[in-house]
């Protein structure tokens, strides 16, 4: 008897293998040559993740439809390769916040980037596969080091509840998360979604409670990621009380890499599930972004604010996953976009958050940012940008994405959906506007000190230089949605 | 010429730039100089494109920049649109505004926030040009939040002021019911035609259902009243008045508020298939221009006379939309712009004479009187601007809505018609109620500020004399003969034909055109008796308020003691703005305290209630071992007490509510979908 060999297509693995280097090297470099100097480190993570982001790159073009790797545990498609260059954008954008929060000075830089490195390589697994415990694995990677992140400086109390509340009810959902895939494996004998279509296809499992058992736990556990209602409670608490430059992380990446796994699972065994299993999401889907806004108003915190606010944008996301279960083309392609769009603007609103803190401490309260078109008046004018778009208005990325979406789910049939969807966006503006009125029509109120009112405080390099990317990047994307739109739309194409 | 139209929103957006950068620290006192010389370049290119689209071919013109957004077949563009319905706006908008501009220039002098206000002023007239020239739904939505956005900076421009905040707060709140209306009627389009450019969408109209494009007329129509203060979305501009005068004339009378106006006049291809959502904006229109009127009919405050004088008025403009004459709407919205924004600046300099009154006394006409002589240009341009409204002929207001109100008789409106014949009567009055007031009469302003009182500088006079030129001649010029003149031929290719009823109303106002043309002039039988009682109504409500407040000034008092109730209502505004205080705000003020402290009472009351329901239920079910389930609870209680202290040490960590409320979702999230 022969071993088989599975195929294995090393070009389209270089990314992860990047990555995974990348993070080995900066855990070594860290161990041998330890230093209080966070700039070569930092460094090396960005060059690790751009020779990551050139590799996917340099792989797309020639693509055929799709190259399966390890049987399955790997596939590098379109769609992947998108995700993947969105999660590197992102983390490299998290880099760059991390490396300007003053307040993680302190603490061991070493370990931080690995880390970040590490949940990169999960991510991409995550986003890269068509088997069920892959995704699982890849979700474990980028899970663990996220607790590790979010308790990152030791010290802090309302780290250490982040990470406990982050880790307990996390591998909760985590639990959820493999029964489910547990019993799909159960009810169609693979764990390897190709195999599991082919064979719900062959021996139609009408209503098979182990399936839709399956499916049901993988949306908790998956939905637990994204924080969709009603498993978003622990986001505000947990984005409250990390470290902002990880909040930034958390609140993107990994929520990109869930949305793309649980875009794979539901285009390729959801319709399987029959009409139900579309209402639940479309329920979901409602109920994440009304909560999300509607809670969203009454925060006095700033990441608070943008924890509910990312709640919300997982509900808009959400309408797209609706929509592209109905086979409409333009979803997949709309989640695309909209996922890039939100990753600049979303992490270019958390750098403005950690660019305005004074030394080592952070200014999170909203009334902190009173006065700050006078202060700050750049970090003003681009965090003024950031909420425009994240409010959906024109001429910025967030309304060319969210003109996509919801003219998928339009065209998929869903009009009420966008109805829910448009009075939530409309709503949402007051909040995200409000910060806006903060900034330029109030004094600075009494929590500023003297030297806000003295004169502009510079910005770091590394802040400044992740700003100008998500500024350009938001406003290119609103303007001249062109060439990106049609990439996404080609991206999204192969899983419908 | 008409190729550059792109310059037209380009220098508005130079002087945001320059402005908004440098305007702190290095053009400062320059900055109004800065705004206004580029919303003057935006007005000699709009006036070079009208020249030819006026004097030579006309047409139809669009200027091509980029593709925006392109999904298969379905592509939006920035592109610009020339015809005659921009044409017309573009140069009330650039005009107007331009002169608003030179005016501020003098009235904003010295204050704290100068090159702020310039930069805000300009950015509005990028957004307003960006919504008049889009050549798609899409664009002009750009510009509706854009005017919008800059509408509620420029109330707010005083945020020292808690009243302005407030105010600003209020129309942004209240707009944004509008635009979800206007949102929604969009998607509605782009779902029925495929298209949101305006040539595309024109084209695929005549094929709706009465029902599709009844509904996106309704829905279009909330945009519009949110946008042009109607009922129920008017209560915003009123309130706006607490922004500087020049940006009330220039936004809140002038331009702004028309955009509903614009839109539904820009969109008569799809009301022409939908008579339903025109025979609602007719009567909506007529009611808000009876309602407002009558509440100006006791305010004291100068600049809420004229706010709910504009309301009014956007109430006939919404009549003529309603009953299918879009031409005498655009006509009627172009005169508007002319006296409105003349009297508005005027208020503002009355009000900028009062410099050293007490605060409160400022607007307050009850404080003003015998201003006549100290401000002669103020005087009298404001005269002509208030003949220009009541509808004295021949200046400009006398055509419009001379045309409006034949235009809804003729078509068989005759409520809709009585009501605006009502309101008409009011604006005469509360109009030459408000002049005796300010002008005549013995002087009633603080001992201490009689001093200062004198006449605005020439960059606030000048301005103000060209509008009460424009006030005379902007009627008669395009407006003559009634019904036949030359705006409406060189509009009708931009508007469709035929309005509320259908054919019958369209035959109706043909008729009406036949009548008046084939007799020459004025000669149609019943048309000169309405004209003859137009003129009548006008020169009553003159006479009545000169009877009321200069022959007899006791009749005001006497009558508000002898009807108090009315008078009451009135003074409080039919009190609608306590009504949607306690019907609209309340409640969800409520609901959103309920959501917030969700997690607080009822997440934790459910745990705490499961736990004593399996409490007491243990109690009660002897049946068992009682060592058992005595156990099982004790288990229970101390692992719920393990973990509370465990969190009791981090505080808020009430991670048991949160898996609660997971496994709740979960629970429901099944139960719906495996049992049903």
């Amino acid at each position: 008897m022969t071993p088989v060999f599975p195929v294995i297509h090393w070009p389209y693995l270089l990314p992860v293998i990047f990555v995974v280097l990348g993070a080995v090297a900066v855990l070594l470099w860290d161990t041998f040559f330890r230093s209080r100097d966070r700039t070569f480190l930092a460094a090396l993570t960005l060059t690790t993740l751009a020779a990551a982001g050139g590799a996917t790159l340099s792989a797309l073009p020639g693509l055929p439809g799709g190259a399966v790797s390890f049987g399955g545990m790997f596939v590098f498609d379109r769609f992947s390769g998108f995700v993947f260059i969105l999660i590197l954008i992102a983390s490299f954008i998290s880099v760059l916040i991390a490396a300007a929060q003053m307040s993680l000075d302190e603490a061991p830089a070493g370990e931080y980037f690995a880390l970040i490195l590490f949940a990169t390589s999960g991510m991409m697994l995550m986003a890269g596969t068509r088997n069920m415990l892959m995704i699982f694995i890849g979700l474990e990677i980028l899970s663990l080091s996220l607790y590790v992140l979010a308790g990152y400086l030791r010290f802090d109390l309302r780290g250490n509840e982040a990470a406990l509340k982050y880790f307990l009810l996390g591998s909760f959902a985590a639990g959820f998360l493999l029964f489910g895939m547990a019993m799909i494996y159960g009810a169609a004998g693979s764990v390897d979604l190709a195999r599991i279509a082919s064979h719900l296809h062959s021996h139609p499992l009408s209503r098979n409670p182990a399936f839709m058992l399956g499916l049901g736990f993988i949306t908790v556990g998956l939905g637990f990621k994204v924080a969709a209602v009603p498993f978003n409670m622990w986001a505000p608490d947990v984005y409250e009380g990390a470290p902002t430059a990880v909040t930034a992380f958390m609140s993107v990446g990994p929520k990109a890499a869930a949305f793309a796994a649980f875009f794979r699972i539901v285009l390729m065994v959801g319709g399987y599930a029959g009409e139900n299993f579309i209402a639940v999401l479309w329920v979901m889907a409602a109920l994440t972004m009304t909560v999300g806004n509607l809670v969203a108003i009454w925060q006095a915190n700033i990441k608070r604010m943008l924890a509910f606010s990312s709640i919300a944008h997982a509900g808009y996301i959400l309408v797209a996953l609706v929509a592209a279960q109905r086979g409409e083309a333009l979803a997949t392609g709309g989640f695309l976009y909209y996922l890039l769009v939100y990753s600049f603007m979303n992490l270019g609103a958390f750098c403005v958050v950690v660019a305005s803190g004074r030394g080592g401490e952070e200014r999170t309260r909203i009334a902190d940012f009173a006065g700050m078109g006078y202060t700050r008046p750049v970090l003003a004018a681009a965090m003024a940008i950031f909420m425009v778009s994240l409010a959906g208005l024109p001429p910025t990325g967030g309304f060319v994405a969210k003109f996509y979406i919801f003219s998928a789910a339009i065209k998929a049939g869903y009009v009420w959906l966008v109805v829910v969807a448009v009075l939530n966006s409309v709503i949402s503006v007051y909040y995200y506007l409000r910060l806006i009125v903060v900034m330029y029509m109030q004094e600075p109120g009494a929590g500023v000190d003297e030297g806000a009112v003295a004169g502009p405080e510079r910005v770091s390099s590394y802040a400044f230089a992740a700003l100008l990317l998500a500024v350009i990047a938001t406003l290119e994307l609103g303007l001249f949605p062109g060439a990106v739109i049609e990439f996404a739309l080609r991206s999204g194409v192969l899983l419908n | 010429m008409i190729e550059l139209a792109w310059l037209i929103p380009l220098f508005p957006a130079l002087g945001v730039v320059i402005n908004g950068f440098f305007g702190t620290r290095y053009t400062r006192d320059n900055a109004g100089h800065i705004a206004s010389l580029m919303a003057g370049l935006s007005f000699l290119v709009v006036l070079g494109i009208a020249s030819e689209m006026i004097f030579g071919s006309g047409g139809t013109h669009t200027i091509h920049l980029w593709d925006w957004i392109s999904a298969g077949k379905f592509s939006v563009s920035i592109a610009f649109l020339i015809d005659p319905l921009s044409t017309i706006m573009l140069l009330v908008v650039s005009g107007v505004g331009f002169l608003v501009h030179v005016y501020s220039v003098g009235y904003l002098q010295g204050d704290p926030g100068y090159p702020r206000f310039f930069t805000y002023l300009n950015l509005f007239m990028l957004s307003m040009f960006l919504l008049v020239l889009g050549d798609n739904y899409l664009l002009m939505f750009v510009g509706w939040e854009g005017v919008g956005l800059c509408s509620y900076l420029l109330i707010g421009f005083w945020y020292e002021k808690k009243s302005a905040s407030d105010a600003g707060k209020k129309a942004f709140i209240v707009n944004r019911i509008g635009d979800a209306g206007f949102l929604l009627g969009m998607f509605m389009i782009w779902i029925l035609t495929d298209s949101l450019t305006y040539s595309e969408v024109f084209q695929a109209a005549p094929n709706m259902t009465a029902a599709g494009a009844t509904a996106i007329g309704l829905l279009l129509f909330i945009g519009a009243a949110g946008k042009s203060a109607q009922i129920p979305l008017y209560v915003w501009l009123p309130d706006a008045m607490e922004g500087p005068t020049p940006v009330s004339a220039l936004i809140h009378a002038a331009t702004m508020v028309t955009a509903g106006v614009y839109m539904v006049a820009r969109t008569s291809p799809i009301y022409a298939m939908g008579p339903g959502a025109l025979e609602v904006i007719a009567i909506v229109g007529a009611v808000t221009a009876f309602f407002a009127a009558s509440i100006g009919l006791v305010q004291n405050d100068i600049k809420r006379v004229l706010a709910y004088s504009t309301v009014s008025q956007l109430g006939f403009m919404f009549i003529a939309l309603g009953v299918g004459a879009y031409a005498t709407a655009i006509f009627h919205l172009m005169t508007h712009a002319f006296f409105k924004g003349l009297m508005f600046l005027g208020s503002g300099s009355v009000i900028h004479s009062l410099h050293h009154a007490p605060v409160e006394q400022q607007q307050d006409m009850r404080y003003m009187g015998g201003l006549k002589s100290k401000l002669p240009i103020t005087y009298w341009t404001f005269v002509i601007g208030a003949l220009a409204i009541a509808g004295i002929p021949p200046l400009a207001g006398f055509w419009s809505k001379d045309e409006i109100l034949a235009n809804a008789f003729f078509t068989g409106h005759y409520f809709i018609w009585g009501l605006g014949t009502a309101a008409a009567f009011m604006t005469a009055f509360y109009m030459f109620r408000l002049i005796f007031m300010t002008f005549h009469g013995e002087m009633r302003v603080d001992h201490h500020a009689r001093e200062y009182i004198h006449e605005s500088p020439y960059s606030m006079t000048v301005p103000l004399i060209i509008l009460a030129v424009l006030s005379v001649v902007g009627g008669i010029i395009p407006g003559f003969p009634l019904e036949g003149g030359w705006i409406h031929s060189f509009l009708a290719p931009s508007l469709a034909k035929g309005g509320a009823g259908g054919h019958a109303a369209s035959e109706a106002v043909q008729f009406v055109r036949v009548a008046v043309e084939s007799g020459g002039g004025h000669e149609g039988p019943t048309a000169i008796i309405l004209i003859i009682l137009a003129i009548a109504i006008a020169v009553g409500g003159i006479a009545l308020a000169w009877f009321m407040y200069m022959r007899n000034p006791a009749v005001p008092d006497d009558l508000a003691s002898r009807f108090p109730g009315l008078h009451r209502l009135l003074l409080n505004k039919y009190y609608i703005d306590e009504i949607y205080e306690a019907c609209i705000i309340k409640p969800i003020y409520r609901l959103m305290n309920s959501l917030w402290s969700f997690d607080a009472n009822v997440v934790d009351g459910a745990v705490n209630g499961a736990s004593l329901v399996t409490l007491v239920s243990s109690r009660f079910s002897g049946i068992f071992d009682l060592k058992t389930v005595d156990g099982a609870v004790n288990g229970i209680a101390s692992m719920t007490k393990f973990f509370s202290q465990v969190f009791k040490f981090i505080q808020s960590g009430m991670v048991q509510n949160y898996l609660f409320v997971m496994l709740l979702g979960i629970f429901m999230m099944l139960s719906a979908y495996l049992f049903r």
